[in-house]
């Protein structure tokens, strides 16, 4: 079956410097974290076996970097994309306000086949900052952009605290095969239902698959 | 005991706003004008004699001065006097296109990615600067308030300290070369500068003439880049074909999993001494190429590598050479020999990759020069 030719899942990790994008990958496939990650120059990237519904899949998440200065690294690293998540730091709104950049831009360079349906996930970070005092973008105000962009998913996550990580990457992992699904099978209509895991943990955004 | 003062670090910006202009980095008026204010644009148009000898239009970055030495020891008042000789034709921001890249980056943008990338420098530093390594809390704090460095507590006295001085000097720099600004990867390349330079101003001066040639790595139309990518390319196409036709048949022939240490110089693979070394085996073949060792002279001794701009991009493929048995039998993607090049840290022998590189140079200069100049 078309569908198990390639259990590999590419994933890309977008969001402004500083959000936590390698802190994240970091805590969810090393179990561990640091303040001291390094800006990421060009990209690099971390894998993961899991299993999803008895299928082994190996996730390939792509860090990259936060200053989007280079165009041509998009066209090298987004091609054959599964699934793009996008990070902002809840504590700083510049890094939501130019979501919609960083949403249209990999589009505009990954060059999916049908952009329309292509699948995002979004991640709110450093939810454990300042007890949540310092906070500036609300839960609300999230999933309001996340509705305006197709009902993509949306987690709050601390990558320090390891609160909400593995379930954002279940469902990334979950949402990507979906889509290489539908691409195996050449299916271009109504994305497909994944029996939701019973895994995924706390509050703080759900998953649309 | 010396150590420096954060006075030091607001006098290094200070002194571009009054005399220090940029002597030889010189912007086609409407080309950052919007980045600055009013009393930056006036040096755009300080000095007439180096866009004279700029004649290249090609971003090349392979001809500019790094030479540190020379850099710092001349006070700012003597930079003019140092800008013909090391100018060269490539040296050229004059003629470089305004980036049509939609960027949203401001001054206060860089100022943001600054401090963030400054409090996240790593430590690797402390042993080879005893007297940094022992500033005093209240100094380091004294540092850090006069940059406003915010988000520091988890760090020691000297860490904040060294993120300080980063932050001065990045800034400092942003100003003086608004075309480039800030870019990630520059606080890799000041860090060891810093370290080996306690005075803010001598270590300012000293990244700019580091960033004459580096700051092609940061522009935005990637020019720089790219010229270096290919270049490497053409090293490793001319060297090994059999690796060569490997890495097409993977479409991995532009090389861009080497772009990393293309950007930053090596300075993530190799450790803090190791990067040291082969910065100044660089530096010493750029000042001997500008002290007009020709390749005359070198052919004639001719065990020896003649000195080249691009020691860095043989030695880049060098270290890919080293691993083309593991290419070739293992790897059958791009993204298998990224993760190789990538962790390559800690890995290398600065001195082995050194003598690979000047083999290749050896081997390679005259095919590898004049198919670049075609």
């Amino acid at each position: 079956m078309s569908a198990r030719r390639r259990t590999l899942l590419k994933v890309i990790v977008l969001g402004d410097s500083g959000v936590g994008k390698t802190s994240l990958m970091n805590q969810y496939v090393h179990k561990k974290f640091s303040q001291q990650y390094k800006a990421t120059i060009g990209a690099d990237f971390v894998t993961k076996e899991l299993q999803i519904d008895d299928r082994l899949v190996t996730l390939q998440i792509w860090d990259t970097a936060g200053q989007e200065r280079f165009q041509s690294l998009g066209v090298a690293f987004y091609r054959g994309a599964d699934c793009c998540v996008l990070v902002y730091d809840v504590n700083v709104m510049k890094s939501f306000d130019t979501l919609d950049n960083w949403h249209d831009e990999f589009l505009k360079q990954a060059n999916p086949q049908d952009p329309a349906t292509f699948p995002f996930i979004l991640l709110g970070n450093k939810i454990d900052i300042d007890g949540g005092n310092s906070r500036v973008v609300s839960e609300k105000k999230a999933k309001d952009w996340c509705a305006s962009k197709g009902n993509i998913g949306y987690f709050e996550t601390s990558a320090k605290e390891d609160y909400n990580v593995d379930a954002a990457f279940l469902c990334i992992a979950k949402t990507a095969l979906a889509n290489e699904h539908e691409q195996d099978i050449y299916f271009q209509g109504i994305p497909e239902t994944v029996v939701t895991e019973t895994e995924q943990r706390g509050g703080g955004g759900g998953c649309a698959c | 005991m010396g150590s420096p003062s954060s006075e030091d670090a607001v006098s290094a910006r200070e002194s571009l706003s009054s005399e220090g202009r940029s002597p030889d980095m010189e912007y086609s008026g409407e080309a950052s004008s919007t980045l600055l204010d009013g009393d930056e644009g006036s040096r755009r148009i300080t000095n007439a004699d180096s866009s004279a000898l700029n004649t290249d239009s090609s971003d090349s970055d392979s001809s500019e001065d790094t030479e540190v030495t020379q850099t710092f020891t001349a006070s700012e008042s003597r930079e003019e006097e140092i800008d013909p000789e090391v100018t060269s034709k490539d040296d050229s921001p004059s003629t470089e296109s305004k980036p049509k890249l939609p960027t949203m980056e401001d001054f206060s943008s860089w100022q943001r990615i600054i401090r963030l990338d400054a409090v996240r420098a790593n430590s690797e530093w402390i042993p080879y600067s005893t007297t940094q390594a022992a500033v005093s809390e209240a100094s380091a704090r004294r540092s850090a308030e006069a940059v406003g460095l915010k988000d520091y507590d988890h760090l020691e006295p000297c860490r904040i300290f060294h993120a300080a001085r980063l932050v001065a000097i990045l800034e400092a720099y942003a100003l003086y070369d608004p075309e480039i600004g800030y870019c990630q990867g520059m606080s890799d390349l000041l860090s060891p500068i810093i370290t080996v330079m306690t005075e803010d101003h001598e270590a300012f001066w000293c990244f700019v003439g580091f960033m004459k040639k580096a700051r092609h790595n940061f522009r935005l139309d990637e020019v720089g880049i790219r010229r270096q990518l290919n270049t490497v390319s053409k090293i490793i196409k001319s060297k090994d074909s059999h690796l060569y036709r490997h890495l097409e048949k993977l479409q991995a022939e532009d090389c861009f999993f080497v772009y990393r240490m293309v950007v930053v110089l090596f300075r993530r693979e190799l450790t803090f001494e190791q990067t040291l070394c082969l910065w100044e085996v660089m530096w010493a073949d750029q000042a001997a190429i500008r002290a007009g060792i020709g390749k005359s002279a070198w052919s004639r001794i001719r065990q020896r590598a003649p000195p080249t701009e691009d020691l860095l991009l043989f030695a880049i493929a060098a270290s890919v050479l080293q691993k083309r048995k593991l290419i070739i039998e293992k790897y059958s993607s791009m993204d298998e020999i990224l993760r190789e090049c990538n962790s390559m840290s800690g890995q290398l022998d600065v001195w082995k990759l050194l003598d690979d590189a000047h083999d290749l140079v050896v081997t390679l200069h005259d095919k590898i020069e004049s198919s670049l100049s075609l």
